[in-house]
C-alpha cells in the first residue's frame, strides 16, 4: 500500500511535560472515511495527542503526516483538520450563527455560500432554529451540536472530536451517537474521536486504539478488543469494573481444581479439558454480563456453575442488571426478563466457557 | 407563650447577633455619610446661614454653585475629566494588550516582569515628581493636558494589567485554539473573542483607575498649568475675601463627587467582581 492511501499517519510520537512522559511513541494510520476511536481514562494523553495532530501543541519527537506531507511546522489552519474540543469551547459573546460560520470567516468565503452551508449543516444536525440564539444561553445538548457544526463547517480532511459526548444525558448521548454515524456515512470523512467511555469508542470506532498512561496497550477492530483484550485491566476498563472473575487453581498432576469461590461449583468436563490444557497453575475465569447468566435454575450450563445468593438488580431501560454473590464475588447478567427470584434467595449463575476469557494471575495476560 | 427548648435559645442569640451586627453597621455606614450629607447641606445653605449649624436647612439654594462657576470650577471639573479620561483610556489601550500578552504567551521572566510592573506602584510618587517635573518642563509637556494624561497613564497601567490579566487567565485557552484552528489571526482572537468576553474585567478596571486618577492630587499640583488645572488642584487654593467660604467649597465638591457617584452606580457590578479578582481559584 502506498503511503499517499493513508490520510493521516501518526509516526512516534513523543511528548514530555515537565519530564513527565505523556505520550510515549504512539503511531497509527487511518485510511480516508475511517473512524478511528481512541480510547483511554483520563489523564492518559487523548487531548495531547489530537492537540498535536491539530498543531496546537508541538511534539517532543515523532512526525504527523497529512496526505503524505509532514505537516510538524505547519500552524494549525494549514494541516486541514478541524477539531471539536473536549470543553466545546464556543465563543460565548458570539451567536449559534457566528460560532459555525467562524471558519468560514476566516477563510473569506463570501455570505451566500457561508449562509449555504450552514443551512446544511444545522439541517443535519437540527439546530437550523437555534441560529440566532447566544451561544452561552444553549442547553448541553444543543452546545453540542453546536461545537460540532462549527467543526464540520470547515472543510477538513480530517475531523478529530475530543470526548464529543462526555457530560451529556443518555438520551441525548445515544441520539448522538447515531448522528455520528449517520455523518460519517454520509460526509464519508475520516474522523479521529478521543473517548475514555468505551461504549462509544466500541460503538462508533472502525478501529479503536487502546491508549493507557500515553503508551497505546492495543489496537483493532471493536469487537477484537472486546473479545480478546490482551491484559485483565483492559478487560476491567471495557466493563466499567463490573467484570465477572472467578479465580482458579489447577492441580496439572491430577484432577483437583479450587477457586476463591469455595468448592460448591459444577464444572463442564470440556472446560475442565481447556483449563488443563492451558499450562497454568493460577488463572482468572472472567466473562461479560452479556454473557453470564443468573436465574433460578440452569438446566444446561457448558461451563463453570455456582450456586449464589441473588442480591438485586438494576433496570437498565431494556435490559435487567441482576446481581448475585457467591463468597466475596459478585457477579452480574445481563438480562431482558427478571427471574422469578426474590432477594436472598438462592440462584445458580453460569460462567459458560464460550466468551469466558482467560487471564493469567501472575501477569494478569490473556490467556485463551 | 412559647416554651424555651435547645432550638429556640440558639434562634434567639441569632436574631440579637443579627441586630447587633446590624446597628454596628449602619453606625459604620454614618461616619461616612454624616460628612457626605454635611457637604450637600452647605453647598445647598445660604450663605447667610452656613454657621447656623451642620444638619439645619431652612432653605435652598443655587447660589453657592453660581458663585463655584464664576470661581472656574466647571472648567476645572472639565480638566479633570479630559486628564482622567485620557489617562484612563490610554492605560486600558496598552494594559488589555500586555495582560493579552502575559496571559497567553510563553515570554521569558515573565513573573519578573509582572512584578516589575506592579512595583512601580509600590514606589512613592513624590520619589517620581522631580525627574518628571524637570523631563516634561524640558520637552515641553508641564502645563498641557498630554502631559499630565501621560503621568495618569503610566499610573493607572500596572494595576489595569493585573486586574484585565486575571479576567483573561479565567478563559479557557481552548477558545483561542479553537480558533486558531478555524484560522483567525491573533489580533482577531483579541479584538472579537478575548475582549468582548473581558468587558467586565475592562469595565472595572476603568473605574478603579478613574476613582484614582479623579482624586489625584500630587501631579496635577505640580504638572498642571493655569488653563489645564483639575478639581483637586483648584479646590486645596480656594481661598475668600475673608477667610474661607464654606459654602463654595461644598458646591464644588458636590459637583466634583456626582461624576464619580455615577460612575460607581453604573459599573458597581463590575467594580465588585474586580474586587474579589484572584482571591477565587476558577
Amino acid at each position: 500500500m502506498s503511503k499517499s492511501e493513508y490520510v493521516i499517519q501518526v509516526k512516534n510520537i513523543v511528548k514530555t511535560y515537565n519530564g513527565k512522559i505523556v505520550l510515549n511513541n504512539i503511531s497509527f494510520a487511518l485510511k480516508r472515511g475511517e473512524l478511528l476511536a481512541i480510547l483511554g481514562p483520563p489523564g492518559s494523553g487523548k487531548t495531547t495527542l489530537l492537540k498535536i495532530i491539530a498543531g496546537l501543541v508541538k511534539q517532543d519527537a515523532g512526525d504527523v503526516i497529512i496526505n503524505g506531507r509532514i505537516v510538524n511546522d505547519l500552524p494549525p489552519y494549514e494541516r486541514g483538520v478541524s477539531l471539536v474540543f473536549e470543553t466545546l469551547a464556543l465563543y460565548p459573546n458570539m451567536s449559534v450563527y457566528e460560532n459555525i460560520a467562524s471558519p468560514l470567516i476566516a477563510e473569506k468565503k463570501d455570505k451566500e455560500y457561508i449562509d449555504k452551508r450552514i443551512g446544511e449543516i444545522t439541517r443535519l444536525l437540527k439546530i437550523e432554529h437555534i441560529l440566532d440564539r447566544k451561544a452561552d444561553k444553549l442547553s448541553g445538548g444543543e452546545r453540542q451540536r453546536v461545537a460540532i457544526a462549527r467543526a464540520l463547517a470547515k472543510e477538513a480532511e480530517i475531523y478529530l472530536l475530543d470526548e464529543p459526548l462526555s457530560n451529556l444525558d443518555a438520551k441525548i448521548r445515544y441520539a448522538l451517537r447515531t448522528e455520528f454515524k449517520k455523518l460519517k456515512s454520509l460526509l464519508g470523512k475520516t474522523i479521529i474521536l478521543a473517548t475514555s467511555d468505551p461504549s462509544d469508542a466500541l460503538a462508533l470506532g472502525d478501529n479503536v486504539v487502546l491508549l493507557f498512561n500515553g503508551a497505546i496497550i492495543q489496537e483493532g477492530r471493536p469487537s477484537d478488543i472486546y473479545y480478546a483484550p490482551r491484559n485483565i485491566s483492559i478487560a476491567r476498563y471495557l466493563t466499567g469494573n463490573i467484570l465477572n472473575e472467578v479465580s482458579i487453581s489447577i492441580d496439572t498432576h491430577g484432577d483437583d481444581v479450587s477457586t476463591d469461590i469455595g468448592r460448591e461449583f459444577s464444572i463442564d468436563p470440556y472446560f475442565l479439558k481447556v483449563l488443563r490444557e492451558v499450562n497454568e497453575t493460577s488463572i482468572i475465569l472472567t466473562s461479560y454480563a452479556d454473557v453470564c447468566i443468573i436465574d433460578k435454575f440452569i438446566e444446561n450450563c457448558s461451563g463453570i456453575k455456582v450456586i449464589g445468593e441473588f442480591i438485586g438488580y438494576e433496570y437498565r431501560g431494556s435490559e435487567y442488571l441482576l446481581y448475585a454473590r457467591k463468597e466475596r464475588r459478585i457477579f452480574r447478567s445481563l438480562r431482558t426478563n427478571l427471574p422469578n427470584v426474590t432477594f436472598g434467595e438462592k440462584v445458580e449463575v453460569c460462567i459458560p466457557h464460550r466468551n469466558a476469557l482467560l487471564f493469567s494471575s501472575k501477569t494478569g495476560d490473556l490467556i485463551r | 407563650m412559647r416554651k424555651r427548648n435547645q432550638y429556640t435559645t440558639p434562634l434567639i442569640l441569632y436574631r440579637v447577633r443579627k441586630s447587633l451586627k446590624f446597628a454596628l453597621l449602619i453606625a459604620l455606614l454614618m461616619i461616612y455619610l454624616i460628612p457626605i450629607y454635611g457637604m450637600f447641606s452647605l453647598a445647598f445653605k445660604p450663605r447667610a446661614e452656613i454657621y447656623s449649624g451642620l444638619f439645619e436647612l431652612t432653605r435652598i439654594t443655587l447660589e453657592n454653585f453660581e458663585e463655584a462657576y464664576r470661581y472656574g470650577a466647571y472648567s476645572a471639573i472639565t480638566n479633570s475629566i479630559i486628564v482622567t479620561v485620557g489617562g484612563v483610556s490610554i492605560a486600558l489601550i496598552l494594559a488589555v494588550l500586555a495582560s493579552y500578552a502575559f496571559s497567553r504567551f510563553a515570554i521569558k521572566g515573565k513573573n519578573i516582569l509582572m512584578f516589575y510592573i506592579l512595583s512601580t506602584r509600590m514606589m512613592p510618587p513624590i520619589t517620581l515628581i522631580i525627574p518628571i517635573f524637570i523631563m516634561f518642563f524640558n520637552i515641553g509637556l508641564k502645563g498641557t493636558y498630554l502631559g499630565l494624561i501621560l503621568v495618569y497613564a503610566m499610573m493607572s497601567i500596572p494595576l489595569s494589567i493585573w486586574m484585565i490579566k486575571s479576567f483573561i487567565d479565567d478563559i479557557p485557552k481552548d477558545i483561542d485554539q479553537a480558533a486558531l484552528v478555524d484560522g483567525h489571526s491573533t489580533m482577531f482572537i483579541l479584538f472579537k473573542i478575548i475582549i468582548p468576553m473581558v468587558i467586565p474585567g475592562i469595565a472595572a478596571s476603568a473605574a478603579f483607575a478613574a476613582i484614582m486618577l479623579w482624586n489625584e492630587f500630587l501631579f496635577a499640583l505640580l504638572l498642571s498649568g493655569v488653563d489645564t488645572k483639575p478639581t483637586s488642584v483648584l479646590l486645596s487654593s480656594i481661598r475668600g475675601e475673608r477667610g474661607f467660604n464654606w459654602g463654595r467649597v461644598a458646591a464644588i465638591e458636590v459637583v466634583y463627587i456626582l461624576p464619580i457617584i455615577v460612575l460607581v452606580f453604573w459599573l458597581q457590578k463590575y467594580m465588585l467582581r474586580g474586587l474579589t479578582f484572584g482571591t477565587v481559584r476558577r
